[in-house]
């Protein structure tokens, strides 16, 4: 119920008009805590809600004044207002404000003033409206806590965008130049010192070239995945046979020899895509075609484009010895190898694969071929005509 | 043939002078584009061969310093580089770009065929 300090409450209760018996009513019964508040700051009257809000009895609260407990950090812009309102420069204010709990915590709040004078002008009390926002305020601090982390996470991966970058130049010049100064100096050793080497002496420096050499290849294509993100897509019509004349010729001899079982199934009808990047997805797929054969049979490959729906499926199809089934999820991860075989390779070419088919909006996946063998196969969106 | 090999990192210039001097050039070496550019002031020289990525003065500057300067503005530069950007190069007026890393044969091949290409055969060993 509303209690009321003087000289409010010495008003003889039987000469309280209904207007102020509504008054009581509302207050009384309304959500929102309400007051009135002297000009001085001092509790006139005060409602349930709030008491509610402060933690203290209406009784306590009509003896204290706003300041004696609203938080200090928050008390002085409030005063600054309430001096504005009886200097006449403004009538009313609202304020985002904490106020001290009777147990000692902050409670934040929403408060509307209103000055209200008399017919002479003269200030007479305040009207205030007190809202309690504490779930408004924790679910904002939510929300911002949330917005700063989604600004650090994002801030972060264009960091590391940029150490990527950075790798791949660091790479470039900082590992090729000392690679090249191994390589030039093996040459050299085998050139000018090669005959005065026994067997093993030039055993072991066939090692050493054949790992410079592996190192180099394995740079190139560090260097290749990485670059991948920074260019910029080219797209034009595809020409997977003359792409695949390419590729075929780029193997060694030896390989070449092997790729002649190639049998080509391309529809006609015109992929578009980047030609430079479905070329190094051809070479990959068709060298892993190679070095995975099986050497109990005679190496079949098949390329095959066929329409699929709107969009175009490019396939390298094998009988060679089959991704082991652990590994048919994981091989287009980086570094993602059979250990159990000795084949050499970095396990850099599906991945590449991967980021080539993805930056073309498209999906790549393996599948067992039922008699042995692994078919590769993407799934290249087709040429949509933008509106 | 007098070469100047214009490259920061003293392993891979001696690697280089080995492999040249070996096939009877004569070399010079800069460890910079700056001292590249004392050395062209001083010496006379068929060809140079330089890196891109040096301190104090890089490859790209200094072939832009010699194709400004009447003196030495003829001579066949060779830029050997582990940069993929070749074209940069060759647009600020490079005659021939050789990848890192190369085999010693490529370098003297290449360096012979330049200098081949600028000279009377044979007009100074
Ligand atoms: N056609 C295939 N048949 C059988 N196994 C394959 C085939 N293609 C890939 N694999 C398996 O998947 C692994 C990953 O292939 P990926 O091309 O990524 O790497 P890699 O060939 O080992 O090395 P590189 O980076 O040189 O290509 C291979 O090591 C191999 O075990
Ligand atoms: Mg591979």
């Amino acid at each position: 119920m509303t209690v009321e300090a003087n000289p409010l409450a010495e008003t003889p209760r039987s000469a309280l008009s209904q207007a102020e018996e509504r008054w009581r009513l509302t207050l009384d019964h309304s959500p929102l805590g309400m007051a009135l508040v002297s000009p001085a700051g001092a509790f006139l009257r005060v409602n349930p809600a709030l008491c509610e809000i402060v933690g203290h009895s209406a009784e306590i609260l009509i003896g204290l004044t706003f300041q004696d407990i609203t938080h200090p950090e928050d008390l002085e812009m409030d005063l600054a207002l309430v001096d504005e309102c009886l200097l006449g420069q403004r009538t009313s204010y609202r304020l985002l404000k904490r106020y001290l709990h009777a147990d000692g915590r902050q409670v934040w709040v929403e408060i509307s003033v209103a000055l209200v004078r008399d017919e002479d002008d003269v200030p007479l009390h305040f009207v205030v409206h007190v809202e309690d926002v504490g779930e408004q305020m924790v679910a904002q601090a939510q929300v911002q806590a949330l917005v700063s982390e989604l600004a650090a996470r994002t801030a972060e991966l264009q960091r590391s965008n940029g150490e990527l970058e950075h790798f791949a130049a660091v790479a470039s010049h900082d590992l090729r130049s000392p690679l090249s100064v191994i390589s030039g100096y093996l040459e050299l050793l085998a050139a000018d010192h090669g005959d005065t080497l026994d067997a093993r002496g030039r055993g072991y420096l066939d090692r050493a070239q054949d790992a410079a050499g592996r190192m180099m290849g394995l740079l190139d294509a560090l260097l290749g995945y990485a670059r991948l993100d920074g260019d910029v897509l080219r797209r034009s019509p595809v020409d997977i046979d003359l792409l695949l004349d390419e590729v075929l010729a780029d193997l060694s001899a030896d390989a070449c020899q092997l790729a002649a079982h190639v049998v080509r199934r391309i529809a006609p009808g015109g992929l578009h895509a980047d030609p430079e990047l479905v070329r190094q997805l051809l070479q990959n797929l068709v060298a892993n075609a190679v070095k995975y054969r099986a050497p109990e049979r005679a190496l079949e490959i098949l390329v095959e484009l066929e329409p699929s729906g709107g969009d175009w499926c490019l396939s390298v199809v094998d009988n060679g010895r089959g991704i082991a089934p652990d590994l048919i999820e994981r091989a287009f991860d980086m570094f993602t190898r059979d250990e159990a075989d000795p084949t050499p390779g970095a396990g850099i070419g599906l991945a590449t694969c991967r980021r080539i088919v993805a930056r073309h909006g498209g999906r790549i996946w393996a599948e067992p071929v039922v008699g042995g063998g692994t078919a590769v196969r993407c799934l290249l969106p087709g040429r949509r005509v933008l509106a | 043939m007098r070469v100047l090999v214009v490259d920061d990192d003293p392993d891979l210039s001696l690697l280089m002078e080995i492999f040249l001097t070996r096939r009877g050039h004569e070399v010079l070496l800069a460890s910079d584009g700056r001292d590249g550019l004392d050395v062209l002031g001083r010496e006379g020289v068929d060809l140079v061969v330089l890196d891109w990525m040096m301190p104090t003065l890089d490859g790209i500057a200094m072939t832009r310093a010699i194709r400004a300067d009447p003196r030495v503005r003829h001579l066949p530069l060779l830029m050997v580089t582990a940069r993929h950007d070749h074209g940069e190069a060759v647009a600020a007026g490079v005659d021939e770009v050789l990848g890192k890393p190369f085999t010693g044969t490529v370098l003297v091949a290449t360096v012979e065929d330049l200098g081949g290409r600028s000279l009377p055969t044979g007009a100074s060993a």
